[in-house]
């Protein structure tokens, strides 16, 4: 959101722009983490869903800074101008944070936040400052964010409303609860299976001529199905099939071929009625 | 004349909008409370009502059967949700029944994009009157008026309901002591139907009392992008259902109409306040989150069995 504005309306390159962004978020992080911190499960969703709908449609409403409803266009820096070498540089930022992140679990601060996690009164009980940890984890987290969000602005190389839309209504938001929900979410690979099995559905339905509301419609009945019967995801599928091949082969790849040959099938068939 | 009360004006509009906001959050109230399940999908199954009048009316059917109709559906979508997904689910797991409940959401709101993506509908007959009245030398909105006045009428008679008949005294039972109540003989499942198809509809008249509002702004036309709005009717009804602590009915109807006051006085302030409202209404909502509204107004056994 603030890359948006530092480039385009103060003309600041890029990389200038970038840790603008990821420190703008502090203050909004420590404002929304004070008090989440003190909050619980649906309690803490309800002011995560309205923090984020309150600042989306502030931001929009200060015409002249960003643009309006109409947004404002962005432009890659030099060497990243085209899609193939954007991704290069998506994928290495991306590796470097889930380096990160992943560091991060080990070190002292992470594991205050592990502890906190599986119990808050015995992380307590150790020394651990239950209130600090979780602020900082709201902090990380934040910056995460606006460094995501700054590289989706250049994805997109327009920065409008919708593409910041609210979590409730907007697709977006809940795809991405969708492919790690569907993917599996206790394990790290899921979300990656997840975005993957959604992208082919999300090619399959392409052509249909109101995708949006069939992907909608298709998206969603697999998040309710996948919490409902196999809460565990496509990493749980794999598993008890992996299983199953593995007790009784003949059966289990009897079955893996079925759930394939019918999924494929089944696209195949909406492609060509569409 | 018409500038010169704006203050009685922009009240009238605030207090219809809260009217909207509190009908949403006691739909929203009565299903936590009976069931457990906080609905993030209350606008989109409000929102099924709002296509099914859009395309009726738009059909021909007469105005006042498309409204029943339409109103007719919502409980149908709220109860086939209940009976088909959210019965399935333990009540203890409250982050499963938000996530899934925004699933339900998108796939209500999506087979309403669908319709809107088949049938183009140009001409919004509109249902509630229009035209002005005056009220101390102000001329207000007829819709606003009726708004207020259908809404303040139908809590009433849901309250009443809620209150004084057998089936209500059953779900509040449900309410404070689900064990106790179906030990006693009250059909559990039964009660959280009734309180899954009451919310819905509660939900439905809420959204139609909306739509008005705004169709009227582009003469009758109605696309998939003016749907949008009705999802963030939510927050404020989110709002308006914690000044009630999630619990409380009747606070939870006057925090609605505290909410769109709030929302619409803030129209009057200078320049850069007047744009802050969203910002405004998400502190409150903090502060109420903070403040632990749900103190106020139950047993210390409801809250465990609520928060169980």
């Amino acid at each position: 959101m603030v890359t948006g504005v530092a480039m385009a309306s103060w003309g600041w390159p890029f990389w200038l722009a970038l840790p603008l962004a990821a420190a703008a978020t502090i203050p909004v992080s420590i404002i929304v983490g004070v008090t989440a911190v003190r909050l619980k499960g649906l309690y803490l969703a309800i002011a995560t869903l309205t923090f984020a709908d309150a600042l989306g449609e502030t931001f929009f409403k200060y015409g002249r800074v960003t643009g309006g409803q109409s947004g404002w266009i962005v432009h890659r820096p030099s060497p990243f101008r085209s899609d193939a070498s954007y991704y290069v540089l998506l994928l290495a930022v991306a590796m470097a944070l889930v380096w990160m992140v992943t560091g991060l679990r080990s070190s002292r601060v992470g594991r205050a936040m592990l502890a906190v996690r599986t119990n808050e009164r015995e992380a307590q009980a150790l020394g651990i400052n239950v209130y600090k940890t979780k602020l900082t984890a709201f902090l990380i987290s934040g910056v995460l964010g606006g460094i995501g969000g700054a590289f989706l602005a250049l994805l997109l190389t327009s920065v409008t409303r919708s593409a910041f839309q609210s979590p409730l209504v907007e697709a977006t938001s809940i795809l991405l609860v969708t492919v790690v929900v569907v993917g599996g979410i206790d394990r790290a690979l899921g979300a990656f299976l997840g975005a993957v099995a959604l992208v082919v559905q999300q090619q399959v339905f392409q052509g249909a001529r109101f995708f949006f509301a069939y992907f909608g419609i298709y998206s969603a009945a697999l998040l309710v199905l996948f919490l409902l019967y196999r809460p565990g995801g496509l990493m749980q599928v794999a598993r008890l099939q992996w299983r199953l091949i593995r007790a009784r082969p003949r059966v289990g790849i009897a079955a893996a071929a079925a759930i394939i040959g019918l999924n494929v099938g089944l696209a195949w068939l909406f492609v060509r009625l569409s | 004349m018409i500038a010169a009360h704006p203050v009685i004006q922009v009240t009238a509009f605030g207090l219809s909008s809260g009217a909207t906001f509190g009908l949403l959050a006691l739909g929203l109230v009565l299903i936590y409370r009976t069931t457990g399940a906080m609905n993030f999908s209350h606008w989109a199954i409000g929102l099924l009502a709002v296509i099914a009048y859009l395309y009726l009316a738009n059909e021909g059917v007469p105005v006042v059967l498309a409204m029943l109709l339409a109103l007719a559906l919502s409980p149908i979508a709220g109860i086939a949700a209940y009976r088909l997904v959210f019965r399935k689910i333990p009540r203890a797991n409250q982050v499963v029944t938000i996530l899934i409940t925004i699933g339900i959401a998108q796939l209500y709101a999506s087979l309403a994009a669908m319709v809107l993506g088949f049938k183009q509908f140009t001409r919004l007959p509109p249902w509630l009157p229009q035209g002005k009245v005056s009220f101390v030398g102000t001329q207000l909105n007829t819709t606003d008026v009726v708004t207020i006045a259908l809404a303040v009428g139908i809590a009433a008679g849901f309250l009443a309901w809620f209150r004084f008949t057998r089936t209500g005294r059953a779900l509040r039972a449900v309410a404070q002591n689900r064990e106790a109540a179906m030990l006693a003989g009250i059909d559990d499942v039964r009660s959280s139907t009734i309180a899954w198809g009451i919310g819905s509809a509660l939900a439905a008249l809420a959204l139609l009392l909306v739509l008005p509002h705004v169709a009227g702004k582009q003469g009758g036309l109605i696309t998939t992008f003016d749907i949008t709005p009705f999802g963030t009717l939510l927050i404020p009804a989110f709002g308006a259902a914690l000044v009630g602590g999630l619990v409380n009915l009747p606070m939870a109807l006057a925090g609605g109409f505290a909410f769109g006051l709030v929302r619409e006085l803030l129209v009057l302030a200078p320049k850069p306040w007047s744009d802050l409202r969203a910002v405004a209404a998400a502190l409150l909502i903090l502060l109420l989150l903070v403040l632990r509204t749900e103190r106020f107004f139950v047993t210390a056994q409801e809250r465990e069995a609520l928060e169980a």
